[in-house]
């Protein structure tokens, strides 16, 4: 048989050789002295624990030098011009902070458009490393994804404003488990101005409201403790989860009153709340003020954490806590932990009567203290009226359980 | 106007291979291939056979095969056609790949192009050296010290 590969042109063995990880492509350098001579000029650049270690066994903790004098050695001999995409996957803290601050800059200047830098969790006690923004500054900056994990972020205020300039670029920003200063965070969500997906998860809590101000925004992921007040006209997709901790000193505060929209979210589409709940119901009139003036919302899902059992009989009905309102478009709904605690109750029967285009609605309750409330809703459902013009398909419920009794239950108090 | 758009949709072509083999396709299939595309828009007469100059009829049969498959979007949900790719990849003995892969190069159908070079770049991962050189019979034509130079650019790749 003849070495056929071998006598491929060197356009296909070097999109051969990118498909590879960076270990298996250096690998390959040493077939014979044709493999050797190909130039490695991938434009997506991966290092992980499989792309430089491969199948290798070795202590995530101890093998960090190896790691990054590997990533150097690589880097010497890559030789592409252009770079799409940097992601950087490994336990490293601030030792080894000049080389990671090399291959970014390296990064920066070979034109990347996509910045992926995991640095997952650090040893306990050591010192996280500090991104620096100035890396990111040039002139011909072409970066437009910025996915940073697990360090702190400085953003240069000593420089002059210009080192900033790159924010104004960028469309993508996720920053999650990120240590900056207040003033930074205020700054970064108001100079992306051309940003259209954030995402801000288990970063500094500030005592202060965040105000998000950006224009282009169409996607907001949030996991905040503090308020935050967003004036994004173009939102469509909302996803807040207020802080979820269980410690006993953390009070128990209003987490739905802390978001206020500025601007009517009128491009709202897709809503996903999951917040603790508490006494008082101000999470069914968050969820109602904001189905109200969101005109396009089709998929609502809410996830309500409860934490004190609380047994109360619903005396008020439906009707007069919520005036009739018809949502054209709200399709799906799901509701999972799923209480009436938050006067759940009133708020799931005016989104069954209102919502004429409603196709799903599923509740998820897993708590045998719960039982009961299937059983309650069947009974609104039984006796709701229906929105004039009556809709073509009847709201479709599904109500589902971890207890299989709660089925039999049902069928028997019908 | 409506007899016309069926006759555009039906419209066949003939591709004619380096050995003389012709094949009659339907003009939506042809045009998975750029080359083809291009060559057709300079073409007076369709009814000519298309010479596809470098490639056997025994390949481009092959080539026929995928772009056919791939011309009828509707039909399969993505993860039918994904499977069906992959079946289709797993058929071919490496001498054929390496044809094809000159094929889907030369006539430019970048989903043919994409699938042969990950499935020839699958049977490259996790081996050694040496294990590769056996499988696609590559001749180690080093001196030792030129391997042992190799090796000390980049040794973290080398270790087990």
């Amino acid at each position: 048989m003849d070495d056929y590969i071998s006598k491929l042109p060197d356009d296909i063995l070097c999109r051969l050789l990118s498909l590879l990880t960076v270990r298996d492509a250096i690998r390959a350098r040493s077939l014979s002295t044709r493999w050797k001579h190909l130039p490695e000029c991938r434009s997506t650049l991966k290092f992980n624990y499989t792309s430089v270690f491969g199948k290798r066994e070795c202590n995530y903790n101890e093998c960090q030098n190896e790691f990054v004098s590997a990533v150097n050695q690589y880097l010497k001999i890559w030789a592409a011009q252009k770079i799409s995409k940097f992601k950087l996957d490994f336990n490293l803290t601030k030792e080894y902070a000049s080389h990671i601050d090399g291959w970014i800059a390296c990064a920066t200047r070979k034109r990347v458009e996509g910045l992926d830098l995991n640095f997952v969790v650090s040893r306990a006690g050591a010192p996280n490393y500090v991104l620096s923004c100035h890396l990111l500054h040039s002139e011909a900056s072409s970066l437009k994804h910025l996915r940073i994990h697990c360090c702190k972020l400085s953003l240069c205020s000593g420089y002059k404003s210009g080192c900033k300039s790159w924010l104004t670029q960028l469309t993508t920003l996720e920053l999650i488990c990120v240590t900056l200063v207040k003033n930074d965070m205020e700054h970064i969500l108001s100079s992306c101005l051309n940003l259209t997906s954030l995402t801000i998860l288990a970063c500094t809590d500030y005592s202060g409201c965040l105000h998000v101000k950006l224009p282009c925004l169409k996607k907001l992921v949030i996991l905040i403790t503090s308020a935050i007040d967003i004036d994004c006209p173009n939102l469509e997709i909302f996803d807040y989860t207020s802080n979820l901790s269980r410690r006993p000193d953390t009070p128990m505060t209003n987490c739905c009153a802390k978001v206020t929209f500025s601007h009517s979210p009128c491009c709202l589409r897709e809503v996903y709340l999951q917040v603790r709940c508490e006494k008082g119901g101000c999470l069914s009139k968050f969820v109602d003020h904001l189905t109200r003036n969101a005109p396009k919302l089709e998929h609502l899902f809410l996830v309500v954490n409860t934490e004190i059992k609380y047994s109360v009989t619903i005396k008020h009905s439906p009707e007069r806590q919520y005036p009739d309102r018809p949502h054209s478009r709200l399709k799906k709904v799901k509701i999972e932990g799923y209480s009436k605690m938050w006067k759940g109750m009133e708020f799931v029967m005016y989104l069954l009567r209102n919502s004429i285009a409603l196709e799903q609605m599923v509740i998820v309750t897993n708590d045998i203290s719960k039982w009961r409330v299937p059983l309650m809703l069947s009974a609104f459902v039984a006796s709701f009226t229906l929105p004039t013009p009556v809709p073509m398909s009847l709201p479709y419920c599904r109500v589902k359980t971890k207890l299989e009794a709660a089925d039999q239950l049902f069928a028997s108090w019908r | 106007m409506a007899s016309t758009s069926t006759s555009t949709l039906s419209r066949k072509l003939i591709l004619k291979s380096s050995d003389g083999e012709k094949f009659e396709v339907d003009e939506n299939v042809a045009m998975q291939s750029q080359t083809i595309k291009h060559m057709i828009e300079d073409l007076d007469d369709i009814n000519s056979p298309i010479p596809v100059s470098i490639v056997t009829g025994t390949i481009l049969s092959k080539v026929i095969e995928y772009c056919k498959k791939h011309a009828t979007e509707d039909s399969d949900s993505d993860e039918q056609l994904k499977q069906w790719d992959k079946e289709y990849a797993n058929n071919m003995d490496l001498n054929t790949l390496y044809y094809l892969l000159l094929a889907a190069n030369y006539m430019e159908i970048k989903g043919l192009l994409e699938l042969i070079t990950q499935c020839v770049a699958d049977m490259i991962k996790g081996k050694s050296p040496e294990e590769i050189r056996a499988h696609f019979n590559i001749k180690n034509d080093f001196t030792p010290q030129e391997e042992a130079n190799i090796r000390n650019e980049n040794p973290w790749a080398f270790e087990n």
